[in-house]
């Protein structure tokens, strides 16, 4: 089996550093790649949109983040995903439990789930198998 | 009475003069033989010829049938059998045709209880008699006008304290014609609540020498009341002493009635009604418009209605009265005119004005109807206010409602994200085994707690400035507190190149709160040095302006923008930050919108990226 790429796209390093921990436990995940804001994570799949190996398979992507925020990033990246010849799901990971973000994400089809932080290593591990 | 023959009469000449100057004409009867003996003037009085000769049956002709002719006959019949005297006033027909009065006088001679002869005269009183019949004529027509206007007349001797009344007058008095009057007997005959009234009157014009029309008030024996009014005139001794006075007295209970029912009306009526003429005099005005202007009905009649209107409106008045005599009809002015009348003390009262014309025997006049807008004003003000305020809570409750999802957002995130950061650390110090490790864990918890700590004090703060906005307001000079900005921004200017310009001359400053206008001027100017171009250096101007009384404040940088489509919604947001700068915290702008919010202000902004960014605070 082929080992899974992350992105975990979020400006708090703290939890940056807390999920590198955790996710660096599960034996699928491959590589870790973080950045601060969707502007970055965007930059970078554009940069390596031909590289199946580059791309992630899964995103971890935060709401609340400067420059371009969660849902800023889903309108381009929806834009470009159909050019993109991978199958990458993103799941929502905000600390907010503010309805109105929940629903907003729930309307977005290629956004699979809405997490609530803190993600605990066990949640994380089923998403993975689920892959 | 002498025992005379006509011989006497042939005579005695001068008598004879006498009697044809007085037109008295002689006749004599010879009863034994029939014969008749008539005099000239007789002759002259029936028109006929000077030898004509009078017999029994010659002068049956002059004698109308009827009435005069009986009369005569009556009379002669008496005379001859009983030697009655007769003194006859008869109607003529002359020889020419012409009716003729005459007064018949004969004396008959009695010899041994049968009569010899008729000797007597006729006198021409025709043109008395006309002048009778002329007066009784007018004697019947006045009294008759008297009844039909339903006027007596009377004279009262002061002096003697004698009354004559006409007949009429006693009909209006409801009482017996002929009944003695005096002025005692008046006052007894009038209403008892008139009595004071007439004697007051009395008195005054005798000691005024000036009659006033004045009314009193009768009972009939049939209870029934009447009003009647009277007008005089005086008459003087040399002395210039009223003697007497003459005048009428007049039942106006119809007219009275009427003018009371009209009244009634009148004062029935909810609205002020003000009855002016052409001329704008006032003749009538009703029980409202005493209230309304707080005059007596004596203090406005006979006076101009611009009384009653303040100056400025005078052109406006005359316009529609103008109009409306042009086509008297009823005619309301518009509801719009806000047309005002003035009261005794000044007050102006807004009304709504209806003309109607109004046709009387002394011409057209005008009822002007006034309707009281005060309180429809009041209301239509207060609808205004209440409208106003419930706007304005309207938009109070909206800011409170966004302040309250802003909050929530902020404890939502901003607070649950250390939290759950702490909680995450927690978990992995428990399964974690190095030692290295778990220092560099509790590290990051001391930070995150910093940072929890952080965002906790600045939530405190906003709240503090949306508790405490109203406090000490004061005179602020913008220049002041931008000189202390600059000042507190000095190595950051300096580090930048930044330059600052300002233009307060529209508004040199503002009551406000002073602590506030600092830290609006400290966050906004360090966000410009913190988010300046990079290609240049930053420029930065304040102007102070006044819109519509507002005092705005505008900060305008050529720093890099934002773009506000996409961002706009979330400029004033707590922690969020546009650019990418280590030193965002994402504070500045939510602290800023708190204060102008707290003291009801507005603050937006306008942005181009890569142009630069201007703010707007309506103070």
């Amino acid at each position: 089996m082929k080992p899974i790429n992350v992105f975990v796209v979020d400006d708090d390093d703290i939890y940056q550093f807390t999920i590198g921990v955790t996710l660096k436990s599960i034996p699928q995940v491959g590589s870790i790649i973080t950045f601060c804001n969707g502007a970055e994570a965007l930059e970078h799949i554009l940069a390596h949109q031909n590289e199946e190996d580059e791309l992630p398979d899964i995103i971890f992507l935060d709401i609340n983040m400067p420059v371009m925020d969660g849902f800023q990033f889903m309108e381009e990246f929806n834009e470009i995903l159909p050019k993109l010849n991978k199958n990458i799901k993103v799941y929502m990971v905000s600390s907010s439990m503010d309805p109105k973000d929940m629903k907003k994400a729930k309307r977005i089809d290629e956004i699979s789930d809405y997490l609530v932080k803190p993600l605990n290593s066990k949640d994380i591990k089923e998403i993975l198998t689920k892959m | 009475m002498k025992n005379w023959d006509n011989q006497d009469f042939k005579s005695v000449s001068l008598f004879k003069e006498t009697i044809k100057l007085a037109k008295i004409g002689l006749y004599e009867l010879d009863v034994p033989s029939n014969k008749i003996y008539w005099s000239d003037v007789t002759k002259q009085i029936v028109q006929v010829a000077d030898d004509f000769v009078p017999t029994m049956e010659s002068i049956s002709p002059f004698f109308n049938e009827g009435y005069y002719k009986d009369l005569a006959k009556d009379a002669m019949q008496n005379a001859l059998e009983n030697g009655d005297t007769y003194d006859l006033d008869l109607e003529v027909l002359t020889a020419k045709g012409n009716v003729r009065y005459v007064r018949n006088v004969g004396y008959p001679q009695m010899v041994n209880g049968s009569c010899v002869k008729i000797v007597g005269f006729l006198q021409d009183i025709t043109e008395r008699k006309l002048t009778k019949i002329e007066l009784t004529k007018k004697i019947q027509q006045l009294s008759l006008a008297e009844q039909l206007s339903q006027i007596g007349y009377w004279e009262w001797d002061i002096l003697k304290d004698e009354i004559m009344w006409s007949d009429n007058l006693y009909r209006i008095f409801d009482m017996e014609v002929g009944t003695p009057i005096n002025f005692e007997r008046v006052i007894s005959a009038i209403h008892p609540d008139d009595r004071q009234m007439f004697r007051e009157n009395a008195e005054e014009i005798i000691a005024e020498k000036r009659f006033r029309k004045f009314m009193h008030r009768i009972i009939y024996k049939d209870d029934s009341i009447h009003t009647v009014e009277l007008m005089g005139e005086l008459i003087t001794n040399k002395k210039g002493e009223v003697v007497k006075i003459i005048g009428t007295t007049q039942d106006i209970t119809e007219h009275r009635m009427s003018e009371i029912k009209f009244r009634g009306l009148l004062d029935s009526a909810p609205d002020t009604m003000v009855i002016v003429d052409q001329n704008g005099i006032i003749q009538l005005i009703n029980k409202q418009a005493e209230k309304m202007f707080g005059y007596k009905s004596a203090e406005l009649i006979d006076q101009h209605v611009t009384k009653l209107v303040p100056n400025r409106l005078w052109d406006t008045m005359e316009y529609y009265a103008n109009a409306f005599f042009k086509a008297p009809k009823h005619t309301g002015l518009p509801s719009d005119l806000d047309f005002f009348v003035h009261n005794k003390s000044g007050f102006q009262i807004p009304v709504q004005v209806t003309l109607s014309p109004l046709k009387t025997s002394e011409g057209l006049l005008v009822s002007i109807a006034l309707r009281d807008m005060t309180i429809q004003k009041q209301a239509a003000h207060r609808i205004m206010e209440t409208n106003k305020s419930l706007k304005e809570s309207a938009t109070r409750l909206k800011a409170q409602n966004r302040q309250l999802e802003e909050f929530n957002q902020i404890t939502s995130h901003n607070l649950r994200s250390p939290v759950s950061n702490l909680k995450a650390l927690l978990d992995i110090y428990k399964t974690e085994s190095d030692a290295g490790t778990k220092e560099m864990i509790i590290d990051k918890m001391e930070s995150v707690t910093n940072h929890l700590t952080w965002t906790l004090d600045t939530l405190v703060e906003s709240l503090l400035i949306k508790k405490n906005s109203q406090h000490s307001l004061e005179k602020s000079y913008f220049e002041e507190i931008l000189k202390k900005t600059e000042e507190m921004l000095a190595a950051e200017i300096s580090k930048t190149n930044a330059t600052i310009a300002y233009d307060f001359s529209e508004a040199p400053s503002a009551m406000y709160n002073k602590v506030y206008l600092e830290s609006i001027f400290l966050n906004l100017i360090s966000n410009s040095l913190k988010y300046k171009a990079e290609n240049r250096d930053p420029e930065i101007f304040v102007q102070s302006t006044i819109n519509e009384g507002i005092v705005q404040l505008e900060f305008r940088d050529n720093g890099l923008g934002i773009d506000l489509k996409k961002n706009g919604h979330k400029l004033f947001g707590f922690s969020k930050v546009f650019h990418r700068n280590k030193d965002a915290k994402g504070v500045g702008l939510f602290l800023t919108k708190a204060q102008v919010d707290a003291m009801g202000g507005k603050i937006w902004a306008t942005s181009e990226e890569g142009k630069g960014t201007s703010f707007f605070i309506n103070l």
